[in-house]
């Protein structure tokens, strides 16, 4: 009779993922600080991304939600219940390890059944689910192989199934795709966020590869030094970074120090040499204000007149790189700008040491606060 | 000639080239080999050989009337069953004692396991005969185990630790647990941290994690260790024929009474061989089961 009762209730805890917070999570290792204040909240099926590089402490955090590392201070919450302090057999919570983890001496089948064995489920019920799990992650046939016989893709699927099969209302993946080659994981990343969708759980993917986080998230957690540098949309990070680093981390950009300016309700950056440049109007930046600004490389127009700025350029370097070319180009003050231009017949005109035109908008020009 | 038939020509050519590269380099291999070749084969090979035929002739007739005798007398085939049991237990014992060593050592930093590991050898290193004699020290009935336990009150009269089973099996065990403990670490430490992590994460309890995971994994290691331990135990001499009593002789005590005391080089041959082919079939059986090849780790 328990039985019947607990597949039922199991089968109410399939419909979507728990919200997540995590509340001012700190890990200190002596004089390190590994994770300083993290603090993020996850809506229920939401695909959140910590991205930095190594050292920023996105796998310590990973590893405290997981139970792998205890927290010097703070709270994980999952649905409100803070489970900081609970060991990692008891969290219920699905992990994709970095090497993918499955156990040599265990099939597919076993791999994937440990979970549910673990959680004493019926036998017919972890034959069913085992099943489904497989046929989710596109594997049928291969349920009796070991994981020594399967290529690195579907190791991969078996690591997604097994973490998938016992229903976690949360879902932690580090650097799962890092062992395969481009087109693979390019190919892995949208099937991995299609069953998440679908399975609408609530995940936490790490990753130091900024193309996969854009691809993949709802949104993106930028760390640095242990810290949260900014959270958003992978719009937003993009088309409106906070600092320097984050400019820098997603996509690439030219930036120009100056004193910020106001003219008519329009925003001006004016460097120390005097060249001006006009910019986002930036309402909460005041004149007179330290000031950076970021501007994406192909954001900037070469050779046409199509905005608000323009400057001539000498070419320095060409770059070709199939669908695009970019160039290095010296602007006034002799600052290096990086440009990129879809590769057209236009753009291969140029040469080295030609000078050239450069437009771009104001708008592309994202005013960031210089730090201190 | 057309060109088909110069490039024909000149494949052939390479083709006669790069054969004789290839002979000049295994002819390489077979120099590298031959100084220890020679010494196998003089030392180890031909005296074995010898062995055997002295073990199934009688002066100029053949004959396994020795091999009947070990069969048959009783003696014998306690002797026998002696060292089996022996054996048996020695590896148990280091089984008990070095698995959960090796566990530690293997959960270590590396940097500590491998000063820890420097522990494990140095009476690996030391004689037999002295790690013998200081057991001895120790164990005798005015000993040192005695006199503590005596001064403690918790006997009334000395504990008989020598001459006997228990001082055999103490003095063999010390002796062979490196053999037990080397194996088991090496396969030990190539187990993934990660892979524990997995099972804690897929709701193993510690105790389950290691069960399901941790233990299986560690099996090659264990089956080496033990398979060297009790080969190892089969042949032992020094340790059972100092410490040993005189009801439990071993099989290659009994062969060195036949040579030294009864001159019967024959009888002694044939025991000899005995042993000899029970080591071989115990490596065959393990080599069919495990695999020889993978006795220092590298399993999965």
């Amino acid at each position: 009779m328990v039985t019947v009762k607990e597949s039922t209730t199991r089968g109410a805890a399939q419909t979507g993922g728990a919200r997540l917070q995590l509340i001012e999570l700190t890990k200190v290792y002596g004089e390190v600080v590994a994770a300083d204040r993290v603090t993020l909240d996850i809506a229920p099926g939401e695909f959140i991304t910590l991205l930095g590089p190594s050292g920023s402490g996105k796998t310590t955090t990973l590893m405290m939600v997981a139970g792998f590392v205890i927290p010097t201070s703070g709270q994980i919450l999952v649905n409100g219940e803070d489970i900081a302090f609970r060991p990692p057999h008891k969290r219920n919570i699905g992990m994709v390890f970095q090497n993918y983890a499955l156990f040599p001496h265990m099939t597919v089948a076993e791999n994937i059944a440990f979970p549910l064995k673990m959680r004493k489920w019926r036998r017919d019920e972890i034959e069913r689910a085992v099943k489904e799990a497989v046929q989710l992650v596109r594997l049928p046939g291969f349920e009796e192989r070991y994981p020594r016989q399967l290529s690195g893709g579907q190791q991969q699927r078996v690591a997604l199934a097994r973490a998938l099969v016992f229903r976690p209302p949360v879902l932690l993946m580090d650097e799962p795709l890092g062992a395969l080659d481009k087109k693979l994981r390019e190919e892995m990343q949208l099937e991995i966020k299609h069953i998440q969708e679908s399975l609408h759980i609530t995940t936490i993917y790490v990753t130091h590869d900024q193309e996969e986080a854009l691809t993949m998230s709802d949104r993106i957690a930028v760390m640095r030094d242990g810290r949260i540098e900014q959270v958003g949309t992978p719009r937003e990070l993009y088309e409106r970074p906070v600092s320097e680093f984050v400019a820098n981390f997603i996509g690439e950009s030219n930036f120009v120090e100056g004193r910020f300016e106001r003219r008519d309700g329009r925003g001006y950056l004016v460097t120390a040499d005097g060249w001006r440049i006009a910019v986002q109007s930036a309402d909460d930046v005041s004149a007179g204000e330290p000031v950076t600004i970021a501007l994406r490389p192909e954001r900037i127009v070469l050779g046409e007149d199509r905005g608000d700025n323009r400057v001539e350029a000498i070419v320095e370097e060409i770059i070709y790189v199939g669908e695009a070319t970019k160039f290095r180009v010296r602007v006034p003050g002799e600052r290096l700008f990086s440009v990129k231009q879809p590769s057209r017949l236009e753009t291969m005109r140029w040469q080295r040491g030609d000078r050239v035109l450069l437009s771009w908008r104001a708008e592309d020009a994202v005013v960031l606060r210089t730090r201190k | 000639m057309t060109t088909g038939k110069v490039l024909a020509e000149r494949t052939y050519q390479e083709s006669i080239i790069s054969r004789r590269l290839e002979l000049r380099r295994q002819l390489g291999y077979i120099v590298l080999l031959l100084p220890t070749l020679l010494l196998l084969l003089v030392l180890f090979v031909y005296p074995i050989a010898r062995l055997i035929v002295t073990s199934v002739y009688d002066g100029n007739q053949f004959t396994l009337e020795h091999y009947r005798r070990i069969v048959e007398v009783d003696l014998y085939l306690r002797v026998l069953r002696t060292t089996f049991t022996i054996a048996l237990q020695v590896t148990l014992l280091c089984l008990i004692l070095g698995y959960p060593l090796a566990y530690f050592l293997a959960s270590v930093r590396a940097r500590t396991a491998r000063l820890l590991m420097i522990l494990v050898l140095i009476p690996f290193w030391t004689s037999i005969l002295v790690r013998t004699y200081a057991w001895m020290v120790l164990l005798q009935r005015q000993g040192v185990f005695n006199r503590w336990l005596l001064e403690l009150g918790l006997i009334d009269e000395p504990l008989r630790m020598m001459y006997n089973r228990i001082g055999v099996l103490v003095g063999m065990t010390h002796v062979l647990l490196p053999f037990m403990v080397l194996p088991a670490y090496a396969v030990m430490r190539g187990i993934d941290p990660n892979l524990l992590r997995a099972a804690y994460n897929l709701g193993a309890s510690p105790f389950q994690a290691f069960l399901r995971v941790f233990l299986p994994l560690s099996l090659p290691g264990i089956a080496a260790g033990s398979l060297l331990v009790f080969i190892l135990a089969l042949g032992f001499f020094i340790t059972p024929a100092l410490m040993g009593g005189r009801t439990d002789m071993m099989i290659a005590q009994l062969i060195e009474t036949q040579i030294r005391t009864q001159l019967n080089f024959p009888f002694a041959a044939a025991l000899a061989a005995v042993l000899l082919i029970i080591t071989l079939v115990i490596f065959a059986i393990y080599n069919r089961l495990l695999g020889l090849d993978k006795m220092f780790g590298g399993g999965y």
